[in-house]
């Protein structure tokens, strides 16, 4: 048995007022119904993240209720930013398995509106040690920054090379009409912009936004055939205080893998998206999955290896760095992204055929990481 | 908070790092717990560090996680790696940097006494 995408939606990233969690996760799934050409009795499936802004100990079923499904599987899964990856995962085991036909996966927050300010950053840093990392007051901008410290002092890295990835994150925003932030940015407006957690500036992090996204997953291959090819995971440590090492971060362990059971080769991707929570994050993921040598991938950034014409277009819908990020839905958008450039929906943003997709995420600091490899089928 | 980090913290009010190391394997865990993670053994021993480490990382916070850390902003956040071969996080002074080598001072904050670390010795003076 094969697992495929059948279809995908979101609503627009951005600040949404007068939505929630549910109303979210509402939108994104009529969108991908749509899309999947599916109604809600074909769902026998539903996976579903988390939401800060509605912590509910049984979101999926919660969800399920709200929207009218009624499925024999349905249950949430937590692996912070690699949510969605590893739900994508899972429906695939569960559709290769035959356990499942038409699973729905789901994400939603109003991050952006939903909270006050000190209560979003104080849950976001919650993940970290309560006994030996909370009490220096870090946050998630500074453990990320401590780990871009180390990584920037071993390869020569300034500020100037991580600003690269915001602006190539903005230039591709700017062509999607869903977008949280869509006007084009330099590099000086990077190094400009306040600090937060040196060396990140405020155009070097992601946004909070409000959002929704989802996935169906299936036995049977939509009009455009994209099948997930390829699924593996690695999981090093939680915490920045466990970490083994600052130069590997573990995450080719599931790349390859996952490439492993696709049958493909890292050379033959010609699509990609990674996550992004900062530029550095972005950066380093480059390079510890070996999508470049060590060192150089913001010369390779520069060179426009990642950009429309290149050898590997990257998160061609602005990432969490400029579309936006609400939670699992923001790390969903990586997978809708790259399903679409595959399946030849990407209107606008449209690059030339793709073949061979890459999606790795992660959640914590580097510490739950999720490759998928989709391949577009004849 | 677990026993472990009650010894820890009670070492930082001392004014010193501790740690400690397994009484089976000699492996020091990531960070203190009632056994080993490797070996699984339960007899760990604890130890004080030299209290000499080098900069393994470093940040500086500019948006603090809440109202207690918001007087304190900008503060250095650190990973040391002490002597012995662990890795703690700490406060630093502003002028320490990746790779440098430190030592702490203990500054009282919300209850506990951080460690932060100065440069061990202080750079020569400029010609």
């Amino acid at each position: 048995m094969a697992a495929w995408i059948l279809g995908a939606g979101n609503t627009a990233f951005g600040k949404l007022p007068r939505e929630d969690t549910l109303s979210l996760m509402a939108g994104a799934t009529e969108a991908a119904l749509l899309d999947a050409k599916r109604t809600r009795r074909d769902i026998d499936a539903v996976l579903c993240g988390y939401s800060t802004t509605f912590p509910h100990p049984m979101l999926a079923s919660a969800f399920a209720e709200h929207f009218g499904l009624t499925p024999t599987y349905c249950h949430a899964v937590h692996t912070g930013g690699s949510s969605a990856a590893a739900m994508v995962m899972l429906a695939k085991r569960l559709v290769d398995a035959g356990q499942c036909r038409n699973v729905l996966i789901v994400g939603g927050e109003n991050r952006a509106t939903g909270a006050n300010r000190g209560s979003k950053l104080e849950t976001l840093a919650s993940a970290g040690h309560a006994d030996f990392e909370a009490p220096f007051g870090p946050t998630v901008p500074a453990y990320f920054a401590l780990v871009a410290s180390r990584y920037m002092h071993e390869f020569g890295y300034s500020s100037r090379d991580l600003a690269v990835f915001a602006v190539l994150m903005r230039d591709y925003a700017s062509r999607h009409p869903d977008a949280h932030y869509r006007a084009t940015i330099s590099v000086e407006d990077v190094l400009a912009s306040r600090p937060i957690a040196e060396p990140f500036r405020l155009l070097d992090c992601c946004p909070m936004s409000d959002g929704g996204a989802a996935l169906v997953i299936s036995d049977r291959p939509g009009e455009a055939p994209v099948s997930l090819a390829g699924a593996a995971q690695a999981h090093p440590h939680q915490h920045v205080i466990a970490m083994r090492s600052f130069v590997e971060f573990g995450g080719k362990t599931a790349l390859e893998a996952a490439l492993r059971e696709a049958g493909a080769d890292r050379e033959e991707l010609d699509i990609c998206a990674l996550y992004d929570s900062f530029t550095a994050t972005l950066l380093i993921f480059l390079e510890d999955l070996g999508l470049v040598a060590r060192g150089e991938a913001a010369q390779a950034c520069r060179r426009g290896d990642f950009g429309r014409q290149g050898r590997l277009p990257l998160n061609t819908h602005g990432g969490l760095l400029s579309f936006g990020h609400s939670g699992v839905a923001g790390g969903m958008n990586h997978l809708i992204e790259v399903y679409r450039q595959l399946a030849g929906k990407a209107q606008d943003r449209q690059l030339g055929r793709r073949n061979l997709g890459l999606v790795h995420a992660e959640g914590g600091i580097f510490s739950t990481q999720v490759s998928l490899i989709l391949r577009r089928v004849e | 908070m677990s026993d472990a980090a009650s010894i820890y913290w009670e070492g930082c009010a001392a004014q010193e790092i501790r740690f400690l190391r397994c009484g089976e394997c000699g492996r020091i865990p990531s960070y203190p717990r009632p056994f080993c993670e490797r070996c699984g053994s339960h007899r760990l021993v604890w130890h004080v560090s030299s209290g000499r480490g080098r900069v393994e990382a470093r940040t500086v916070v500019y948006r603090a996680p809440n109202a207690k850390f918001e007087p304190l902003v900008p503060y250095v956040l650190l990973l040391v790696r002490m002597a012995e071969g662990f890795i703690i996080m700490a406060h630093g002074e502003l002028d320490v940097a990746v790779n440098d080598e430190v030592r702490p001072r203990f500054v009282e904050h919300d209850g506990r006494f951080l460690p932060v670390f100065a440069l061990s010795s202080p750079p020569p003076p400029a010609p």
